[in-house]
């Protein structure tokens, strides 16, 4: 039975981002079940594109390996094995897409050290256990932050449409990556994903950056709802509404806030800002106790 | 050991990963497969540095932690990048290849990697404040060197090495599927990596009677309901090894 519940959770991680994705288009756009299917429609027609096989198959392995065996393998408990399971499957899209979405080394940076930060807070390595205790305050704030600001920009659609020239010579060629803080050369925001297959497989390009870009901003809608918890005892339905509604509150003061710092100030550093955060929560949490 | 030697192995993992990444930046298409190697051996010092400064404060279980963390990263990686090395022109097996050199989940540098970012964590709980912010500050050089190779390694599918020609390409399409097989075996049972790299860290510092009790429980199912994990793991490396010796035969008889 764990596996089979296991299989079902991981696909419904997988396909719950291209909707999630679809859900914001219907919500801003309107357009019906067309505009909700669509980015469910576009990943599907990219990774079935002619000439790129081996992310398709190797997806289809990952996941396959993912989803049956490794979750029950390490662990016991169902809900550590399904929040690790979601986490997997968010790092696997990630890891795939990465050719192909602006992943900065800021941004990666700020998320280890907002978790080692967390794991010293609540002085567990345990994630789950971690922000099960988490704590408001000035090292959870900027634990927050530094998450929140280190990932807007590969959640949000910052500086798009991309640019696709590259320095010397203007053409649409791969944009080479530069240096370790991760800024790229090969467009004027440094935040275009690397074309490095050139123009012929601009549906897969599209699809891999849709597909992670959903999913991580459903890894976003899980830190929104488990950061800052507050207990509702859910004995009736009103109290049952105010849980809804706070979880609601939550989403679109979170999620909004992301997208409106993103689109205000698309020039903004914001993951080398979600890096110092992190860093002054790390300082702040083992040098302040 | 003086205590001046882990913090010169850390500093020499994160100056190895910053010095990978300075050197991408001036050279616009550097290897790729440099860059990847670099990471890997910065990330193993790091490990390793971690490691010392653990046993130094007395704490030889993660010690060894750390350690094994170095020796399975180096062996899950070395495992992808000699995938990578031959399948030049067969964009399915060198992804693979590269998806175990970099650690996708749960692939080849996956559990080493793992397990070394724990220990770090463990160091942020257990040692003194400025040695654990030390060990975060080498892990996050390592860790944008990393990011670095990431990157760059993109290339490495495309590019299109000439076939290789004599008495070596034959044994290629047989090296190149046991590769496969021992990498997708090691993503089901993380712990072909992890195994001998704990036993031999475990006996340089003096762990390994622990390690082999812990074993001992784990081949038991000593606690009521939870069912052991090493049976199934037997059993499906008895499964891998004769389809691999099947297709062996197989293949030796149609040259015959």
């Amino acid at each position: 039975m764990t596996p089979l519940a296991v299989f079902l959770h991981t696909a419904m991680i997988i396909s719950l981002g291209p909707l999630l994705a679809g859900w914001s288009r219907v919500a801003a756009s309107g357009g019906g079940l067309p505009a909700l299917m669509a980015p469910s429609r576009r990943i599907s027609a990219g990774l079935r594109a002619s000439g790129q096989p081996p992310l398709g198959h190797l997806a289809a392995l990952a996941l396959a390996i993912v989803a049956g065996l490794l979750i029950p393998l390490f662990s016991s408990d169902a809900v550590l094995g399904f929040l690790g399971d979601g986490f997997t499957a968010l790092l696997l899209l990630t890891g795939l897409s990465a050719r192909y979405l602006p992943i900065r080394a800021s941004g990666v940076l700020a998320v280890a050290a907002s978790l080692w930060a967390l794991g010293t807070l609540s002085g567990s390595t345990d994630l789950a256990q971690a922000l099960a205790f988490w704590e408001a305050g000035p090292a959870s704030w900027l634990i927050f932050l530094g998450l929140a600001l280190g990932t807007a920009p590969m959640i949000c659609e910052v500086g798009a449409p991309p640019a696709r020239h590259s320095r010397e010579s203007g053409n649409p060629v791969a944009p080479v990556f530069t240096g370790v803080t991760g800024s790229e050369s090969g467009s004027d925001d440094g935040m275009s994903p690397p074309a490095s297959e050139g123009e012929s497989a601009p549906g897969l390009n599209e699809a891999l950056a849709a597909w992670t870009r959903s999913t991580l901003q459903l890894g976003w809608l899980a830190l929104g709802m488990m950061a800052f918890p507050v207990t509702i005892p859910l004995t009736s339905w009103p109290t049952f509404a105010a849980a809804l509604a706070l979880f609601g509150i939550k989403l679109i003061v979170l999620g909004g806030l992301a997208a409106f710092v993103s689109a205000r100030w698309p020039k903004l550093p914001l993951a080398e800002l979600g890096f110092a955060c992190s860093l002054l929560a790390l300082a702040l949490v083992k040098l302040g106790a | 050991m003086p205590a001046v030697v882990p913090t010169l192995v850390l500093a020499a993992g994160a100056g190895l990963a910053l010095w990978s990444g300075w050197r991408s930046r001036k050279t616009p298409l550097p290897s790729g497969l440099s860059a990847l190697w670099t990471s890997a051996l910065a990330f193993a010092l790091v490990f390793a540095g971690l490691g010392m400064d653990f046993r130094l404060h007395g704490m030889s279980d993660h010690a060894a932690t750390a350690f094994a963390a170095a020796l399975s990263l180096l062996a899950g990686h070395a495992a992808g990048l000699l995938l990578l090395r031959l399948s030049p022109g067969r964009p399915a097996a060198s992804s693979f290849g590269l998806a175990m050199t970099l650690g996708l989940p749960p692939l080849g540098a996956f559990p080493g990697l793992w397990l070394g970012l724990q220990a770090t964590q463990s160091s942020l709980l257990l040692l003194p404040a400025w040695t654990s912010l030390l060990h975060v500050a080498a892990a996050l050089a390592a860790l944008a060197g990393w990011v670095r190779a990431w990157q760059e390694s993109g290339s490495l599918l495309e590019a299109d090495s000439p076939p290789r020609t004599g008495a070596g390409a034959r044994s290629l399409p047989i090296a190149r599927g046991m590769l496969i097989a021992l990498g997708v075996l090691a993503a089901f049972l993380p712990w072909i990596w992890v195994l001998p790299a704990q036993v031999l860290a475990a006996s340089l510092t003096g762990e390994l009677p622990v390690l082999l009790v812990a074993l001992g429980m784990m081949l038991t199912p000593l606690i009521p309901g939870q069912a052991s994990v090493i049976p199934f793991g037997i059993l499906a490396i008895a499964m891998a090894v004769t389809s691999v010796l099947l297709l062996v035969l197989r293949l030796t008889r149609r040259q015959r």
